[in-house]
């Protein structure tokens, strides 16, 4: 009971970290209620990189030290609320479609409401039995995340054995530190490593990821429509079985919560052109890559597709002066918060194999693409299987193909497109130069589902 | 799946209402398969797991690991034959430490509860438990 009273006490912390970082970004208070999804990725995201601060300057971390630091946070954002009041700007997601929900009231509107409304009930009440009733028992779960937070909670730094040796490696210990590090907040509250407790969490990035998604899609489509692709969403079989599902304590979901949340905002940048929405969207894609090795990047991708979209369908000087501001404000607010990790990573953990991209020559990937002749279709077969996609990629493929009919693309749709096609071309990218040529197929079969980072796009 | 709604919404209007109910009825019977199995494997875990105590719960998920460690150790079969696929709750940190076989190291044993261990020699499977005092107990789990 106690435990139970404790675990909601770290859950609630991630809440209002995050919506005192959001109020120190400025975000519309009276929206916050709203989306319950911000608080979650801002505070997560916050109290990970300020647990890392303190590891990599050798403060003892604490929950006593934790809540010093979010006193601080308050104290700081106090200050910015009361002495900015005449200057200060004010933001939030706006909303770019009403609910039109008079016109949508058709009897098979309404079937299609209820069904998917006890569908998406379905699946998050299977989520949560399991995360709460079930001990982590992925590889990946215990051996890797949880054994890191595991690590950092017992030893309380960073600076432990477990990083640069070798005894170690199975583990990974290269591996970004965002989700073992959200992990040890609980336990700080919990006052020991559960491993089933944790699960909470990771059922929380669940339930946040669909939330965000209806949130966004409803932007755009009638309720029943918006309902219709959530659903559809949490369905898809690889958020909910098997190893790599919303009930371990792995980073895919996690990963795919923080990469919906930057293209929300590079998304939300490109309809209204706000500098406001630039430093979140920094902190979200620094999210992204503190999360897994290839959220860095997709923190690129989403980057890359963004400014292209901007560039190619902006043909206005005028315009195109201060996005470049913008786009090195972005850039620089992602360098900033992520440099330490990298500085980190270079000097202290020396692993062999940790080192392979800086291995790959010209040459190497040029003797490698013969490769391709296997790893595309391979790709394709992986996108097809009902298992573990349901008909995701068909519906995906039918909207790609009736969207090439239309002549003209938005920006909006470009910058979404360019994030698929970059995920996939990171993909087979990985693939060809992979150096575990011998295990291809299973890799192909284990990796690919972590496209799921990209399928809410 | 917003893109070409995104397009449709911009350029063509409500093209994509038309799809909408199509793709719903191609999905509706994947999602209520998908919910059925997803509901019994929940059910299963809820039965299997609810109201036991945390070292119980985890001996449970011990099992379910096999495989994937066998896979994982594959490549160092001085490895293979003895892995430690369950451990005490409160002191599964040390234990966690010592996962690899490699790493077995008693010297801690005071402050662990019990170790298990999940052998296979000569294809007999079976669990070894070490209690606090070192002492192994043999549990045969399939021939």
């Amino acid at each position: 009971m106690i435990a139970g009273f404790r675990l909601l006490a770290g859950i609630a912390f991630i809440y209002i970290c995050g919506a005192t970082v959001l109020s120190l970004l400025g975000y519309c208070h009276r929206d916050m209620l709203k989306r319950p999804y911000l608080l979650f990725c801002f505070g997560s995201g916050f109290i990970s990189f300020a647990l890392f601060a303190a590891l990599l300057f050798k403060i003892q971390i604490s929950l006593h030290t934790g809540i010093a630091v979010f006193l601080g946070l308050l104290f700081v954002t106090m200050l910015k609320n009361i002495f900015m009041r005449g200057g200060k700007i004010r933001w939030s997601l706006c909303r770019v479609r009403s609910d039109d929900i008079k016109n949508d009231i058709g009897g098979c509107e309404k079937l299609i409401r209820i069904v998917c409304i006890v569908i998406i009930a379905i699946q998050v009440i299977c989520v949560l039995i399991v995360c709460l009733e079930q001990p982590e028992n992925s590889w990946d779960g215990m051996a890797r995340w949880g054994f890191k937070a595991k690590v950092i909670y017992s030893e309380k730094s960073v600076y432990v054995d477990y990083f640069n040796g070798s005894h170690y490696a199975f583990s990974h210990p290269y591996y970004p530190l965002s989700v073992p590090l959200e992990m040890v907040n609980i336990y700080l509250f919990l006052g020991e490593a559960n491993d089933r407790m944790v699960k909470l969490v990771f059922f929380l990035y669940f339930v946040m990821l669909i939330t965000a998604f209806f949130d966004i899609v409803k932007r755009f489509l009638l309720m029943s429509r918006a309902l219709f692709f959530t659903a559809l969403l949490s369905t898809v079989p690889i958020f909910l079985l098997g190893g790599s599902s919303a009930a371990t304590c792995l980073a895919n979901v996690p990963l795919a919560f923080y990469c919906l949340a930057a293209v929300l905002f590079l998304m939300e940048y490109l309809q209204q052109r706000r500098v406001e929405i630039i430093v979140p969207a920094g902190l979200v894609l620094f999210f992204c890559a503190f999360t897994k090795l290839e959220g860095l990047y997709y923190a690129a991708i989403f980057t890359i597709g963004f400014a292209g979209s901007i560039i190619i369908f902006d043909k206005n000087r005028r315009r195109q002066e201060p996005f470049l501001q913008h786009l090195f404000l972005l850039i620089g607010t992602f360098i900033v918060l992520y440099l330490p990790w990298l500085w980190f990573k270079a000097l202290y953990i020396r692993l062999d194999h940790a080192t392979f991209p800086s291995a790959v020559s010209l040459g190497y990937i040029i003797s490698k693409l013969h490769r391709l002749i296997f790893v595309v279709p391979m790709l394709i077969f992986e996108c097809l299987k009902v298992w573990h996609w349901h008909i995701a990629w068909i519906i995906f493929a039918g909207y790609f193909i009736l969207g090439l009919k239309v002549r003209r693309l938005g920006r909006e749709a470009i910058f979404l497109l360019s994030i698929i096609a970059g995920a996939f071309i990171l993909l087979t990218a990985v693939y060809t130069v992979s150096s575990w040529w011998g295990a291809l197929v299973l890799a192909i079969m284990t990796t690919v589902p972590k496209v799921i980072t990209v399928v809410p796009s | 799946m917003p893109i070409a709604e995104l397009q449709a919404e911009n350029v063509r209007g409500n093209v994509h209402k038309d799809l909408v109910p199509l793709f719903f009825v191609l999905w509706v019977p994947l999602a209520i398969i998908l919910s059925a199995i997803n509901m019994r494997s929940s059910i299963d875990i809820f039965k299997q797991f609810h109201g036991k105590p945390d070292l119980e719960r985890k001996r449970l998920v011990a099992g379910a690991l096999f495989p994937t460690i066998e896979a994982c150790l594959a490549s160092t079969p001085d490895h293979a034959r003895i892995l430690i696929v369950g451990f005490p709750y409160d002191e599964d940190f040390k234990l966690d430490y010592y996962l690899y076989p490699r790493l077995i190291d008693f010297k801690e044993k005071d402050s662990i509860e019990e170790i298990v261990i999940y052998c296979r020699s000569e294809g007999i499977e079976y669990y070894v438990v070490y209690d606090q005092t070192g002492k192994p107990t043999v549990e045969k789990v399939g021939l």
